[in-house]
């Protein structure tokens, strides 16, 4: 299962929706409902365990959480960014 | 306390009429165990299940003003019934008993319709005017008695006499009425689900409406014309005294509120839950009352839920004999059933059945009438939700270390608030710092938990749609403060929707017991909205009341933070694995849920099962909580099966009085040298 298709998963099974024709990776998950407060914070804790990332605050306050494309961007951004090192 | 019902029905054969009304009534005789009685005239019938608090003796219902021109049921209390009757006394009106229901009707022949603002009370109740036909019905301004009703089509006085109008205290009296069938509606499921009440006019049936809080409804020639005489006015003009002074008033205007609602001929008791809102009650009881004063509540065996420490410090301090009893998940499991039976609408958690379970005590205690806090929170911001409200709206203003800081005292009961996370609910309140669901923007947050349970049904319509439009649709609401908007949304709906029903009223009346709520008087919610913000930034909840009681209430009463009463959800019902958990584990059983989506419901019971207690985020656990209330109401009301306690028989069941008017009159009017009514 590559990155993406992770990711993909952990939303799932976090708020149990499936990506499908309504729902795609660029669909913006807090404006659909999707995202609440608790679902949220299980999520990131769940990519940062699984790639081993420790998100910045700064990080956190960019609007980047807002889709599975985002999400997957940014942790490609990051591990580019420490194998880069 | 009482429950009423009847209906317009022309069609309905005379010799039926008195065994439906008897049936209906039965249906809903624990709101009123003590007595029973209905009038019947041609082509209508309405009638009371009473419990008599105030003038035991002659308050019988249904009872006639003296020109027998109106008739009325009443279900309720009018707590200015004495400062009523002397100003109807003074217009020449004469009084036969001491009950309020005499009062109401008097006032309603005196004023009619106009006579609703001045009420200060907890009602329901319809009059029946035999001079003109017309059925009127009215009920409270904050929705603390109940009032459904079926309208049919025309009530059949226009042409075709095949229409209906139903009206009752419950919905499960219409079960009694002949060929009323109940039937869920998935487009009112959906906005409950996400609202987390009914609409003030809804429920979770297709063809059942509430009258909504503060409004009347006139069934005049087959048809019904809703009215409303009471706006809830938040935007009041601000206090201008000082703070001394606004403390005062507010501690005045409890105690008045609290010395009306201990008019009662029978002891009244107050639930003290340990909180703010429940002592203050206790302490102006215990002020007011002439004996010592008996203090009830709930303690769980889970400490996350317990505040039986609290309440032993307030019970002690103010000197009231305390009983509680402990409610373990047990009990819960084993009386969600009947307790959702007299709730009759899905609930999102399950701390209603303590409560129904507490009522069940203090009537076993002899008890019959009980204060309670409910209501301080709206109307003096007690809420988390409202300091939400405040530092999502100034978002924009405040610095990156202003907002770590108030966020992190907005939710201390719940963990994914905590420090180690505030940085990231930082990045998600970013997300909710404007406005997306018009005029919702106050309970954005919440409703993302509401819109996940929404996708329990098939049809994925907008299910804030029709809350959008009632904001839209009313009057000054687009331009209250976003706290008031959000203030205007709790009194509208999870209020009377869950609170004052679901978890107030219709709890304590499953054991015939009344409740009565002294924050929830005219003039304290008036006092209030003067008030708040006025001396406070919002960031302290209440801070008026608490210094309007410092000194007189022990000190953790007013220092620890506002601790919400919650009991536990899924878990329970994972731990105790009660039978009914078939209805969601069987794929049969939940295909018979109409509108429910089976694959969605599956995979989140699915979950649930599989999931840690601990790992259950709360939209979970509300989304479950919904699906199994809303299964076992399917099976009681839809299905017609697994009715708990009361037999649909009405054989043991005693009316005491019958009036019978029907053919008696005629074609000639009734309104024999009757005054005129003004107003009408």
């Amino acid at each position: 299962m590559d990155r993406k298709q992770y990711i993909q998963r952990l939303i799932e099974d976090q708020f149990l929706v499936e990506f499908d024709g309504e729902l795609t990776p660029e669909t913006d998950l807090f404006k659909t409902g999707v995202m609440d407060s608790f679902g949220y914070i299980q999520l990131l804790t769940a990519v940062e365990r699984e790639f081993s990332l420790q998100l910045t605050d700064e990080e956190f306050l960019r609007n980047i959480f807002s889709s599975l494309e985002a999400i997957d961007a940014f942790v490609a951004n990051k591990l580019a960014e420490r194998d880069g090192h | 306390m009482c429950g009423i019902a009847g209906f317009v029905a022309p069609s309905l054969h005379d010799g039926e009429t008195p065994e439906v009304m008897t049936s209906m009534l039965s249906l809903i005789r624990h709101r009123g165990p003590d007595e029973a009685g209905y009038y019947l005239d041609d082509g209508i019938a309405m009638g009371t299940a009473r419990l008599s608090i105030v003038d035991l003796a002659l308050g019988a219902q249904p009872m006639a003003d003296p020109t027998d021109r109106y008739w009325i049921c009443f279900n309720g209390e009018l707590y200015n019934h004495i400062e009523l009757r002397e100003e109807l006394r003074g217009l020449g009106r004469r009084f036969r008993t001491r009950s309020d229901t005499e009062v109401f009707l008097q006032a309603w022949a005196q004023w009619g319709p106009a006579c609703l603002p001045r009420f200060n009370g907890a009602f329901a109740a319809a009059i029946r005017d035999v001079r003109s036909g017309d059925l009127f019905l009215a009920r409270d301004r904050y929705g603390k008695r109940p009032l459904f009703y079926v309208d049919r089509e025309g009530c059949g006085a226009q042409g075709a006499g095949n229409g209906e109008f139903l009206f009752a205290s419950e919905m499960k009296a219409f079960r009694a009425f002949p060929g009323f069938r109940f039937e869920l509606d998935p487009h009112e499921l959906a906005s409950t689900f996400a609202v987390w009440t009914p609409l003030p006019d809804r429920t979770p049936f297709k063809h059942i409406h509430q009258l909504p809080m503060g409004c009347y409804l006139t069934v005049r020639d087959g048809r019904a014309v809703p009215g409303n005489y009471a706006e809830l006015e938040l935007d009041v003009p601000p206090f201008t005294g000082s703070e001394r002074e606004a403390a005062a008033l507010v501690r005045d205007a409890l105690r008045e509120s609290v010395e009306m609602r201990l008019r009662s001929d029978v002891e009244v008791g107050v639930y003290l839950s340990g909180g703010l809102d429940s002592s203050i009650v206790t302490k102006l009881t215990t002020d007011l009352s002439p004996h010592e004063v008996r203090t009830f509540s709930v303690e769980f065996d889970d400490a996350v839920f317990d505040e039986s420490s609290s309440q032993q410090v307030v019970a002690s301090h103010l000197g009231t004999r305390h009983s509680s009893i402990a409610v373990s998940g047990a009990d819960i499991a084993a009386n969600f059933r009947p307790a959702v039976y007299h709730a009759e609408v899905p609930a999102f958690r399950s701390a209603f059945v303590p409560m129904f379970l507490l009522s069940r005590h203090a009537r076993d205690a002899g008890i019959k009438v009980i204060l309670s806090g409910e209501g301080a929170d709206e109307a003096f911001l007690g809420y988390s939700l409202f300091r939400e409200t405040l530092l999502r709206a100034s978002w924009s203003e405040l610095s990156d270390d202003e907002r770590m800081a108030r966020l992190g005292s907005l939710h201390p009961e719940l963990s994914h608030f905590g420090p180690a996370n505030r940085a990231r609910m930082k990045g998600l309140f970013e997300q909710f710092a404007v406005e997306r669901l018009p005029g919702l923007f106050s309970h954005e947050l919440r409703y993302q938990n509401g819109r996940f349970a929404a996708r329990l049904l098939k049809r994925h319509d907008e299910p804030f749609a029709d809350l959008m439009a009632l904001t839209d649709a009313t009057p000054g609401y687009a331009a209250l403060s976003p706290v008031r908007k959000a203030q205007w949304l709790e009194f509208k709906t999870l209020l009377p929707g869950y609170l004052l029903s679901t978890q107030g009223e219709r709890m304590s009346l499953a054991h015939g017991v009344e409740n009565r709520c002294p924050f929830l008087d005219p003039a304290v919610v008036r006092a209030a909205a003067s008030i708040n913000l006025r001396f406070d930034d919002g960031l302290d909840e209440k801070a008026i009341l608490k210094k309007a009681f410092r000194g007189e209430l022990p000190e953790s009463s007013l220092t620890r933070r506002k601790q919400p009463y919650r009991a536990p959800g899924a878990a329970v019902f994972k731990q105790q694995q009660p039978d009914y958990l078939e209805l969601l584990l069987s794929a049969t059983e939940l295909e018979k849920i109409g509108g429910i989506d089976p694959v969605f419901a599956r995979k989140l019971v699915k979950k649930i099962m599989a999931t840690p207690t601990d790992e259950i985020s709360t939209k979970e656990d509300q989304a479950f909580v919904y699906l199994l209330s809303t299964a076992v109401l399917n099976q009681q009301f839809v299905l017609g099966q697994e009715i708990p306690g009361e037999s649909t028989e009405p054989a043991d069941f005693k009316v005491n009085t019958i009036i019978d008017q029907r053919n008696s009159r005629g074609s000639t009017p009734a309104g024999r040298g009757i005054p005129s009514a003004g107003g009408i």
